[in-house]
């Protein structure tokens, strides 16, 4: 899923690392969203939403076909 | 919860400490039994490979404790996903090998062109008992998340 995850992050100053402790996981799961290879659970979603306060929506685009 | 990144970074730090510990615990107890059992080769008492099966045990269970023991998760949903998605992949190699080999074993055998050794038959055994196991699992799964 199309995702702004390392914009949010890096416009934070924050490492994938730190990033990846603040939502309580590895370092390679945020790597690989931010590379689009894995979708987040929606607890996972949330959690980096309210990390960069901003809405599930501003920070994925599921490309939903109407 | 920026302000929360040093306490997060920490809680990282623990949980890639008790991952690794976890790592050791079970490496550890593998290492015990091959280092018995080459030890055994030279001193044949079967004290020494008694002893390595127990620290092979110990590693495995301490493994266990750790991951179990913590109130942090040590793998993540990433994680858990590879490894059941290898699984499931591990799964359907048996499966496809299975159904394939049984029946030709079952009739090379019944009509006696070719003996099928006792233990491809403990194989094929232990294929079901796992689709038993898996089965089960499924159908508990399936209820509690229903």
């Amino acid at each position: 899923m199309k995702n702004d995850v390392r914009s949010y992050r890096e416009e934070r100053d924050l490492s994938q690392g730190d990033l990846a402790a603040l939502v309580g996981v590895s370092r390679q799961t945020v790597n690989a969203i931010e590379r689009d290879r894995y979708d987040p659970s929606l607890e996972l979603a949330f959690k980096l939403a309210a990390c960069f306060e901003c809405s599930i929506e501003a920070l994925f685009d599921p490309e939903l076909e109407s | 919860m920026m302000t929360d990144i040093e306490s997060a970074r920490q809680r990282q730090k623990k949980r890639q400490q008790y991952r690794r510990w976890s790592n050791y615990s079970l490496w550890g107890g593998i290492f015990a039994l091959f280092a018995a059992v080459a030890v055994w080769v030279v001193y044949p008492d079967p004290t020494v490979v008694y002893a390595g099966t127990i620290l092979y045990w110990l590693g495995f269970f301490g493994m266990l404790g750790i991951q179990y023991g913590t109130e942090i998760d040590l793998e993540d949903e990433r994680q858990d996903e590879v490894a059941s998605k290898a699984g499931a992949v591990t799964l359907g190699i048996a499966a496809v090998v299975g159904v394939l080999l049984t029946p030709a074993a079952v009739a090379v055998d019944a009509t006696g062109v070719y003996d099928v050794a006792p233990e491809f038959w403990g194989i094929i055994w232990t294929f079901v008992g796992l689709f038993v196991v898996f089965g089960i699992a499924h159908t508990y799964y399936d209820h509690h998340h229903a």
